[in-house]
């Protein structure tokens, strides 16, 4: 249970950082906040020769919106600034909620929405909502930027399209529209400094009574978030009745993946994810649309 | 003329100790660093059964900064154990010999430069196992041809423990209505915030001193002198501040020997800290026992007798569980009137890591079987719960023949109270679907009476000096591991020598320093029998100082002098007075400059096998129930106890907050899981102990009662309180879901398919 050694490098540019991976190679890990790669390295669970520290790389720093372009993360941006951002509470308040409820003050503290969302794991609570409002994800490496669709971006657990010598540089959400509602939803034992046992985001535009497009991602029921395909399916353009949430709640139920692990059974977590998603949808579809 | 002196007796007063642990300035075991100090750590076996063919530590010797490696082939093969009455019960060595017994067991230590070193060389000690068949549970462990776990017990059973009184036949036999229930418990963790951790030093001259976390230094400094072939003045056990203990730090650890031994092997000092996922993986827990019930009743609802039996699931050795056992059956007979009750315990070995003794010690399990027979008796038979319990609880001088006597009893006042104060009545008429009113009570012990420890001293022992300053110094072995018993202590001998808080120094937590002896923190103990013993040396000081000053008052007897504000006077002249300190100084002259000093002891005589007193305490939790999800929420919890005097309400409600949370965890969330003896859940993450914001609002009220064998009339506050939480919860939850729970925790999947059958 003791850190193993590894040289530690605190680059200030993303040149700098690409020339560590260039020279190091396997051996090298990218930490952001620490709160995942250093447990990790702790109990053995993952190795690094070389840790690259991302914190003082100027390009990876900060938060900012505009009408246009949305909002654009900074991989090093802290889960707290994004919690405390007043932007994000308003325009993206599943992102809001879902950072609100992650692990603890302390962790948010150190932790950044890209190691969230870099350690692929499938309960990661920012996947959902930043897949929901259609994130884009940058990634930069020594031959240039490629952009992608965050929901893309995951492989599976623990692995992401991210190239050995690529950084997560930042992401790109959206504006979203603004009769867009949104919701996230987390389920676990505990209230609060709790992984989650099942978590969700639904995002949805109605046009009267009826649904213009919903988007609702499932994490934690599958290998990587999942995009459900077939409850939108239900959902897009039709009228809203309680029959369609519930059609819509079972097609989600039906087509997430869950394992049975200690946290909960497959079966339960079917169930809650059925229960959640109608309850989002029973909530979102009664909001009273914003002025 | 002048009104009652101000006492403390009852004052709010804050913990002198919160500042320094809030602030991070509170020195724990692994705080303190010794020069030239080695770290050490232990090799644990990764089956749950097997025999060792061979230990071979040449490779973990040779690497570089290795400075001493020892296996159970190294070290006397000393078995220890808390049940020192009988040498049998005592079945553990600190390294495995020749077998290990479960996921965890102690193989061998290594001390090496850095705690990477250390475990660098655990990994290269190569223990060849033969794997063995394991049991892991009760029935299999009584199976017919179940693998053995000890040789010396072929059925696996370590010891049974009978309590049979009344005709229970005849009490059945004029049974209206028998309630016949068989109910499981769980194991859980102690989960203190502060893991174990044990600093051994060897003095050039072979003696040993040892710093560790320990709610029982002289059981430590006993069987650690035993087990390193000492005599028990050789070694000193200091017990620095201890975060938290609930029953897991009562007995001799295998690191705190590994420590001392590979000290005095090394000559440096030699430190072990266990990791979080070694304490929730090998550490004590809770027994998981498996409890059979029978009730019987009448039709208006009058208890007739009670049989129960309880296995108990020990573990892999004996560890505290031969008093479990008993406790148990002690529990099972609590609260209510049983003309006639028969019990039976067994004590199982099985290859699951060892339980231990934890908050409630028996209880929480014998209550939980209890208390839910009562609540499903009140439905059955048509009666409140609250009337049920009122036609058969506990009374003042009631007795459980040639086991306990009730000294003093507010259960009947604690049951009218806590109707009132949840309106139990309104409430249950209104609930609405998911929601739920539950009951459970409770009785708990003031210490233990019976010395299975077997020792030659008193069980609590204080000195007190008091000089010319109008100070006062209290020296006990009393440990304060986190319940707040310094305070106490101190505010009970202020209180007897008439001095301010701040008058009073306390030096503890040495056993070369403390008047021995101190039996440590366990059972609810401390407050009645240390508290009793700083009064009784209290009050030869004052007996002292009083024939001093005698003649100084116009007064017949002494009896008549009282020591208040910082000066003794006449009660019935209090105007006339004279300092504290210059009657000290008078003191001291009179004895050619020696120093006034005082001890004091008890030991508890003619008080049956369990205890002097006992406390009792009814609780009402308030639920609702997603009954899409199964998840319950406690929405609030409605507390009446009475804990005899409450020398300090804001300690005592610190007791109950901390019980409140601990059990809501047994209930609802926490449970350790286990596969053939593997803990799955090895971290707090995955280890779902109820945090701040899952804390439900609480109101608590007490029900003063005097306990003649308290000092001022106190006794057990907060342990007990473990027991009620789950059964109400339990309780009200059936209310909510119709869900009966037998099987704790309350699982949300068991929620649903009860109402998945139900609705279809």
């Amino acid at each position: 249970m003791r850190l193993p050694a590894f040289e530690y490098h605190a680059p200030t540019s993303l040149a700098e950082v690409f020339a560590l991976l260039a020279e190091h190679g396997a051996s090298a890990k990218l930490m952001a906040g620490g709160t995942d790669l250093l447990p990790g390295l702790k109990i053995g669970k993952r190795t690094a020769g070389h840790v690259i520290a991302l914190k003082g790389v100027r390009e990876l720093a900060g938060l900012s919106f505009d009408e246009r372009e949305g909002l654009t993360l900074g991989a090093h941006t802290r889960l707290f600034e994004v919690g405390e951002s007043e932007v994000v509470a308003e325009r993206y308040p599943a992102l809001h909620e879902a950072i609100r409820t992650l692990a603890t003050v302390q962790v948010r503290n150190k932790a950044t929405v890209a190691g969230n969302l870099c350690n692929a794991s499938p309960c990661a609570d920012t996947a959902t909502p930043l897949c929901a409002y259609g994130a884009t994800a940058v990634l930069h490496g020594p031959g240039g930027v490629r952009k992608l669709p965050l929901e893309s971006f995951f492989v599976g657990p623990g692995k992401t399209q991210l190239g050995e010598q690529e950084v997560l540089e930042r992401f790109v959400v959206p504006p979203p529209p603004a009769d867009l509602r949104s919701r996230f939803i987390k389920f676990s034992s505990r209230s609060r400094v709790d992984i989650a046992a099942v978590n969700l985001t639904l995002a949805l535009r109605l046009v009267g009574d009826v649904i213009a497009r919903a988007d609702l991602f499932l994490g934690t029921v599958a290998p990587t978030p999942m995009r459900a395909a077939r409850a939108e399916r239900c959902l897009d353009g039709a009228r809203v009745t309680p029959e369609l949430l519930e059609r819509a709640a079972a097609a989600a139920r039906d087509e997430c993946k869950p394992i049975t692990d200690f946290r909960a059974s497959a079966e339960y977590k079917r169930r809650i994810v059925y229960v959640m998603t109608r309850r989002a949808l029973e909530a979102l579809c009664t909001e009273e649309a914003s002025a | 003329m002048s009104p009652r002196r101000e006492t403390l007796i009852g004052k709010r007063l804050p913990r002198p100790d919160a500042r320094a642990k809030v602030t991070g300035t509170a020195e724990y075991t692994d705080d303190i660093v010794l020069p030239g100090m080695l770290y050490g750590a232990m090799l644990r076996s990764p089956v749950a059964h097997a025999r060792i063919v061979s230990i071979d530590a040449s490779r973990a010797r040779a690497l570089p900064g290795v400075k001493c490696v020892i296996t159970g082939r190294d070290v006397p093969a000393i078995r220890y154990g808390n049940w020192r009455l009988v040498p049998q019960l005592q079945d553990e060595t600190a390294l495995a010999t020749d077998k290990v017994r479960f996921v965890g067991d102690e193989v061998a230590a290594v001390a090496a430069i850095d705690r990477a070193t250390a475990e660098e060389a655990l990994a290269l000690i190569d223990v060849e196992y033969e794997e063995l068949p394991g049991v892991f549970g009760v029935d299999a462990a009584l199976a017919e041809g179940a693998p053995v776990v000890h040789d010396e017990h072929p059925d696996n059973v370590s010891l049974t423990r009978e309590i049979d009184y009344g005709d229970l036949e005849q009490a059945f036999a004029e049974a209206d209505y028998v309630r016949e229930d068989t109910f499981t418990t769980h194991a859980v963790s102690h989960a203190y915030m502060e893991p174990c951790s044990t600093l051994a030093k060897c003095d050039p001259d072979g003696r040993i001193t040892v710093w560790t976390s320990t709610q029982t230094p002289y059981y430590i400094q006993c069987l650690l002198a035993r087990t390193m072939e000492l005599r028990e003045n050789d070694v000193r056990v200091i017990k620095p501040a201890v975060g938290g203990g609930f029953g897991g730090k009562m007995e001799l650890r295998p690191w705190d020997f590994a420590a001392a031994w590979m000290a005095r092997a090394t000559g440096r000092p030699v430190k072990i800290t266990l990791s979080r996922a070694e304490e929730l993986s090998a550490g004590r827990r809770r027994h998981p026992v498996t409890l059979h019930a029978r009730t019987a009743f009448k039709k208006d609802g009058t208890i007739l007798g009670r049989e129960l039996t309880a296995k108990l699931d020990g573990g892999a050795y004996n560890g505290m569980g031969p008093t479990a056992t008993f406790l148990i059956g002690n529990f099972g007979a609590m609260l209510y009137r049983f003309p006639a009750y028969r019990y039976r315990g067994i004590y199982c070995y099985t290859n699951n890591p060892p339980a231990g003794a934890m908050r409630g010690f028996g209880a929480p399990q014998a209550l939980f079987a209890g208390e839910m027979q009562m609540n499903l008796a009140a439905q059955e038979l048509g009666i409140d719960p609250i009337e049920l319990r009122l036609k058969n609880a506990m009374e003042t001088g009631d007795e459980l023949p040639g086991v306990a006597t009730i000294s003093s009893c507010g259960f009947r006042e604690c049951l009218e109270e806590v109707r009132e104060l949840s309106k139990w009545e309104e409430r249950r008429a209104n609930l609405r679907p998911g929601e739920g009113l539950g009951l459970a009570c409770y009785s708990f012990i003031s210490g233990g009476v019976f010395n299975w420890f077997n020792t030659k001293y008193p069980f609590s022992s204080a000195e007190v000096k008091v000089f010319d300053d109008g100070t006062a110094q209290l020296t006990t072995l009393a440990a304060d591991i986190g319940q707040g018993s310094d305070l106490i202590l101190c505010q009970i001998l202020a209180e007897e020598l008439g001095l301010k808080l701040s008058d009073v120094r306390l030096v503890t937590g040495d056993t070369a320093v403390c008047p021995q002896s101190d039996l440590g923190t366990w059972g609810s103990r401390v407050t009645l029998m240390a508290g009793n013993a700083v009064r009784e040396a209290a009050q030869k000081i004052k007996q002292e100082l009083f024939g001093i000053v005698s003649l100084d008052f116009d007064l017949n007897v002494i009896h008549e002098l009282e020591c208040g504000d910082g000066h003794i006077y006449a009660k019935s002249k209090p105007k006339k007075r004279i300092p504290f300190g210059e009657v000290v100084a008078r003191a001291q002259k009179a004895r050619r400059g020696e120093p006034l000093r005082a001890t004091g002891s008890y030991t508890p005589r003619d008080c049956g096998l369990v205890s002097p007193a006992f406390s009792f305490g009814a609780q009402v939790a308030d639920v609702s129930v997603d009954l899409e999800t199964g998840m319950t929420t406690v929405k609030g919890m409605y507390t009446v106890h009475d804990c005899g005097t409450e020398l300090n309400p804001m300690a005592v409600e610190g007791q109950l907050e901390g019980s409140i949370q601990m059990s809501l965890g047994y209930a609802l969330s926490e449970e350790l899981l286990m596969d053939q003896g593997r803990t799955l859940n090895r971290t707090l993450l995955d280890y779902k102990l109820p945090v701040a914001e899952d804390m439900p609002p609480s109101i608590s009220k007490t029900v003063e009662t005097f306990e003649p064998k308290g000092p001022f009339g106190a006794k057990e506050a907060g342990e007990g309180l473990a027991c009620p939480t789950a059964p109400a919860i339990a309780h009200a939850v059936h209310q909510a879901t119709g869900y009966f729970c037998k099987d704790l925790p309350i699982r949300p999947e068991r929620i649903l398919e009860h109402l998945d059958r139900q609705g279809g």
